[in-house]
């Protein structure tokens, strides 16, 4: 009897631990070995992904990482962003036709399918924008728009509120997705793989716990892509992925670690490329912060704090000096409507720390303050704790322990902080903005009417600027169509901006390429890489 | 007997009711606003209390503990992940059984190389062999998995380049995470073998046979292991513990798909359902594991059986 | 043993010869005394971390000297901030040691309080605190630390409540069993028909008695809390920057794994030695309380 008990004891316990063996194997199988290698003629691309993918619906994903799969590969929207050319490019909208007034937009579209074999037509557009509309997330993008309507299957028509010259981003950021399919998944959509996208690779396999696989969509409008299968390979530990990318596991690799730069330029030969990204980190301070009876609402103070950064150690500790000091709210470069700082029309606060010492001495503060260190709170940011923006935290609390300014750095997640930071419950914060290629997008940080978005509120009576003419200035820019003009407008914006000492670009992350000796990645794109322009070297 | 299983079979009720109580209790103390979290911080308030209201977020704390209860109970129901949106237990179950494969593995390694060692250490007592390995498991027992696991990553993948640095595909894939966590709770099960044997070895029936003149081969084998063995039962139950806590952070560094690095990742998305159902789940598992210890223990030792006999008169 | 006095001098006496004999063979194991030396030398660098290097020293930066190896001037060399490695580690080592020391102290007091009582009362005092016990101790130790610190944000007093609560379940079941046995005794009866209150039973008579396995256990405890705290700080969930800690040294230095090894060398010694140290101690302390094992 009592033996017949322990029999059974000992036998549950080992078909729980077997079949949960046993079950694990299923998706482990498929998996290549390390190291070996495939024949060239159905080889399996193989790709990092830093964690595992959050939903295959486009509206849902957040990350960049998770962007950069959805966003580019498995659907596409009227237009597209190449980045090695330079911004957006027409993509499933064939022509676009501009009323007089600007606020008439006919969209031809190109002759596409869906990877479930419907054809694509206006009404899947129209109910892709309704659909996003809905969605607030997207308001920033959608909020100028009145209406939508499908004029026949290959014509839309956007009607606008007024003007917007920025529409560009709007027709990136919105991807079209076939009507049928997502009405049929209901709230599943997103949960599982789907073939509900006009892209030239649709999700064949999206398990959270084996990966995520792609495979080519051999109807794809531009025609079939060149590398049928792709795999993302989950790999959290840079060090990890660098052993991966050495030993020919990974076959492309983009955001490569920077503090092992060195060696992957070693391995990978002349196969690395180490670009600007357009991707910008900066300090904002909230002078409307009551820490220490409101030191923030003294400009001095900001002025101070400004000039005390040293960009240059700000850079090498969060990107091992592989990026470029940021004056700019948008690299210049890239973006033909953002103000370049080579032209001196706005102040830059380059690093100085005898001005920065002497701005405290003029407004009033004491050799004793000084000596006590000025309390000025706390520098809030997110990400790691050992996150580029947790470093670039902390070389600003040594540079401004120099001038006598004393701050705690608090570091947490983004889930955590941002929320934080939009409602400005914060003293001093690190930031990161941009990834957009109009400089309108600076709506988001100084216009009242995208709450929660801007880290400083500008709106307010005690407001460092004049911010009605602010948004006025924002107003103007998107209505108007001539990129000099523009440039002007923003030029004075950005002045304005500086000027009120609130926001201080610092560091333009770089982004490190690499890949393997077998592959010709096409024309590199920092961000948004296109799997379709990959080919395999013969 | 059967009375006594069945009393800690019931037993268990309470103690997943607690556990989870406690659990959904802290992770209660933190200001949670679940509509933010999934509708992103540019929706409006109203949609966002709408969705709380809907959820039933600002109903009272027990209400709300009850109805998770209600629901994780009779419909396996642990919530909608804020971060990917699918349910909470479609994502923990497969990550759950890579947990559970790692640290079986870690069970099986820790036992086969730590109870050996502290037998032969208690036989050997005194000698250079027991010396050695006493000394090397003191060390050892203070290594913490995640020095372990970059230390294994730096030597056997990165400058030997012997062994896979991510994921679960093959069994090799196992190994050096499986070792990371297997070694500090190995070396306590070394120690704590060796002076169970010890104790025994001094019992006086051992001696008696000693005395008896019986070989010294069938005094370890015969008297001595079967009694020495009893409390290591015990100790490789409790191990789990220490290899959960190893699997949490090993998961990570080796990128494993397992519920240990699933709630650390979630912890910065403030994914809290999926947060507080994987720390049920393994709670919940740490407490059979640990009831069937007891079972096992209870029904091997004569001394805790006759007891309990008595007791219950 | 038993105890029948009731002098105060006494048990004075008698506690000073049984220090004197645990010390005889404490002195007896190696181990223990290697422990100890370890153990003064660790504590004794952390304690006069002032005096041997500034802690303005572990977290000024120097990008001039960024990631250099070991050297006179940087014996363990410098971090991605160019700062002094080895300053970091010992005023580090000041906080990891002091969370695990505080940690167990609170954690040893609440616990024995808890234990003391439901062995003392027993009934359903000691049900309710056992069974509560039970569902504590279920819920494994890192995943309710990560819990609470994740609740209450991480600084150095949630570190320490999560870590007390985590940690003062050992001390309940083993004071419990302690008093117990120490209930039945002689002198406690005596006491008790002397018409001594409770606490006083308990505060005079029955913890005195206990202290020795609560020493023990504490002493294993710090190890392991010096463990679990490195553990949390790892993971990002220990003091915030740019105070150094062993844990966070460790996560900042694997990014540099390949480029500066000695880097993730240092703080790993430095965790495993402090453990081991504190792990020999304890045993010693064990064997030298409960002599029937060793001879």
């Amino acid at each position: 009897m009592k033996k017949t008990i322990s029999y059974l004891l000992i036998l549950v316990m080992l078909v729980t631990l077997f079949t949960g063996c046993g079950a694990q194997k299923d998706p482990a199988e498929p998996a290549a070995t390390p190291g070996s290698s495939e024949p060239t003629g159905d080889k399996i691309l193989h790709l990092r992904k830093t964690s595992s993918l959050q939903s295959t619906d486009w509206e849902a994903t957040t990350n960049t990482t998770d962007m950069q799969v959805v966003w580019v590969q498995v659907f596409e929207g009227l237009y597209t962003i190449d980045e090695a050319k330079g911004g957006y490019q027409n993509c499933l909208a064939e022509k676009i036709d501009v009323s007089e007034d600007g606020k008439i937009y006919t969209v031809t579209l190109v002759d596409a399918k869906f990877q479930n074999g419907d054809q694509m037509k206006a009404s899947d557009v129209v109910f892709s924008y309704n659909r996003a509309m809905q969605n607030s997330r997207f308001n920033y993008v959608t909020s100028m728009i009145d209406k939508i309507e499908a004029k026949d299957d290959k014509t839309v028509v956007f009607t606008l509120k007024y003007p917007y010259s920025a529409i560009s981003h709007t027709f990136w950021s919105i991807k079209i997705s076939s009507e049928r399919e997502v009405t049929e998944a209901g709230d599943s959509f997103g949960t599982t793989p789907h073939t509900a996208g006009t892209g030239p690779y649709y999700i064949s396999e999206y398990d959270v716990a084996s990966g995520l696989k792609l495979k080519a969509f051999e109807d794809y409008w531009r025609g079939p892509a060149n590398i049928k299968d792709v795999e993302y390979r989950i790999i959290s530990e840079d060090a990890a992925a660098v052993i991966a990318f050495e030993n020919g596991e990974l076959d492309y690799m983009s955001d490569a670690p920077l503090a092992e730069w060195d060696s992957l330029k070693v391995s990978s030969g002349e196969n690395n490329s180490l670009t600007k990204g357009n991707n910008i980190r900066f300090l904002g301070i909230n002078y409307l912060s009551p820490t220490n009876n409101n030191i923030l609402g003294n400009k001095a103070v900001r002025e101070a704090i400004f000039y005390a950064i040293n960009r240059d150690n700000v850079n090498i500790a969060a990107t091992e000096g592989l990026g470029d000091p940021a004056y700019e709210y948008m690299p210049h470069e890239y973006v033909a409507t953002s103000p370049s700082y080579l032209d001196g029309n706005f102040e830059l606060y380059e690093y100085n720390l005898e001005k920065a010492k002497q701005i405290l001495k003029d407004a009033g503060f004491t050799d004793a303050d000084i000596a006590a260190g000025i309390d000025v709170g706390t520098l809030t940011t997110y990400g790691a704790g050992t996150g580029e923006k947790a470093k670039q935290a902390q070389v600003i609390q040594a540079n401004l322990a120099e001038i006598g300014i004393k701050c705690e750095v608090y570091v947490a997640e983004a889930a955590q902080i941002t929320p934080r930071l939009y409602s400005q419950d914060y003293d001093l914060c690190i930031f990161g903005d941009s990834g957009n290629y109009d400089f309108n997008n600076i709506r988001q940080q100084v216009h009242s009417e995208s709450t929660g978005m801007y880290v400083v509120k500008y709106a307010d009576p005690n407001s460092p600027l004049d911010y009605k003419k602010i948004e006025s200035l924002v107003d103007q820019g998107v209505a108007t169509d001539d990129v000099a003009k523009r440039l002007e407008i923003y030029t004075e914006l950005w002045a304005m901006v500086m000027d009120s000492a609130t926001i201080l670009p610092l560091v333009h992350l770089p982004v490190g390429i690499v890949w393997s000796d077998e592959l010709d990645p096409g024309g590199l794109c920092p961000t948004y890489y296109h799997i379709y322009n990959f080919k395999w070297v013969e | 007997m059967y009375r006594y299983v069945f009393k800690r079979l019931l037993f268990l009720i309470p103690t997943i009711l607690g556990v989870t109580l406690i659990i959904y209790a802290v992770m209660s103390i933190t200001p949670g606003d679940p509509g933010r979290s999934m509708l992103g911080t540019s929706a409006p308030q109203a949609d966002v209390d709408a969705y709380n209201e809907a959820l039933g977020y600002n109903l009272p704390f027990f209400q709300k503990y009850l109805n998770y209860l209600i629901k994780m109970i009779f419909h396996q129901d642990f919530g909608i992940s804020y971060f990917t949106k699918l349910p909470v237990f479609q994502e923990i179950w497969p990550r759950f059984l890579v947990t559970i494969k790692l640290a079986f593995f870690g069970i099986i390694l820790s036992t086969l190389v730590g109870v050996p060692f502290g037998i032969y250490a208690a036989v050997k007592q005194y000698s250079a062999f027991d010396t050695i390995t006493s000394l090397v498991a003191f060390f050892m027992a203070a290594f913490p998995a995640f020095v372990l696991g970059l230390m294994f990553l730096y030597i056997f993948a990165l400058k030997l380049n012997l062994l896979p640095s991510y994921g679960i595909a093959t069994f090799a894939h196992y190994i050096m995470p499986a070792m990371a966590i297997s070694i500090p709770p190995a070396a306590q099960n070394m120690r704590f073998t060796k002076s169970s044997m010890l104790e025994a070895i001094r019992q006086d029936y051992v001696r008696t046979a000693r005395a008896k003149g019986a070989p010294e081969r069938t005094v370890i084998w015969k008297h001595t292991l079967r009694n020495a063995l009893l409390p290591v039962v015990t100790q490789i139950g409790l191990n789990l513990g220490m290899l959960i806590a190893g699997a949490v952070v090993v998961e990570r560094i080796f990128s494993i798909p397992g519920i240990g690095s699933l709630i650390v990742d979630r912890i910065s998305y403030k994914d809290e359902p999926v947060i507080i159902a994987g720390t049920i789940l393994i709670s919940i598992t740490f407490t059979i594991v640990m009831l069937i210890v007891d079972i096992l223990y209870a029904y091997i030792d004569p001394r805790i059986r006759a007891k309990y006999a008595k007791l219950k008169g | 043993m038993k105890n029948n006095e009731n002098g105060s001098d006494a048990i004075l006496y008698k506690k000073e010869n049984q220090f004197k004999e645990i010390w005889r063979r404490f002195r007896k194991s190696k181990g223990a005394v290697i422990g100890l030396i370890l153990f003064i030398v660790i504590a004794g660098g952390l304690l006069a971390a002032d005096l041997i290097v500034p802690y303005e020293k572990a977290v000024s930066q120097n990008f001039g000297a960024r990631l250099a190896p070991p050297s006179m001037e940087y014996p363990f060399g410098t971090d991605g901030y160019g700062r002094d490695a080895f300053a970091r580690l010992l005023h580090g080592g000041r906080t990891s040691l002091s969370i695990a020391l505080l940690a167990t102290f609170s954690s040893a007091i609440i616990g024995s309080s808890l234990g003391a009582i439901a062995g003392f009362f027993g009934g359903k005092v000691d049900n309710l605190i056992m069974r509560s016990l039970d569902i504590f101790m279920s819920v494994p130790d890192i995943l309710f630390t990560m819990a609470v610190v994740y609740a209450l944000g991480p600084s150095f007093t949630n570190l320490l409540i999560a870590l007390t609560l985590a940690y003062f379940t050992n001390y309940v079941r083993l004071v419990r069993s302690q008093v117990l046995n120490l209930a039945e005794q002689d002198y406690v009866e005596a006491a008790r028909a002397g018409g001594a209150k409770n606490a006083r039973i308990i505060i005079s008579h029955i913890i005195p008695n206990a202290i020795g396995v609560i020493i023990v256990n504490t002493t294993l405890n710090v190890a392991k809390i010096i463990l679990y705290e490195s553990t949390l700080s790892f993971l990002g969930l220990g003091m915030p920057p740019p105070h150094p800690e062993w844990g966070l040294m460790l996560a900042e230095a694997r990014e540099f794994m390949r480029t500066a090894p000695w880097l993730m060398f240092f703080p790993s010694a430095a965790i495993v030695f402090t453990a081991a140290s504190i792990n020999l101690i304890g045993d010693g302390m064990r064997d030298a309380l409960d002599p029937h094992l060793k001879s």
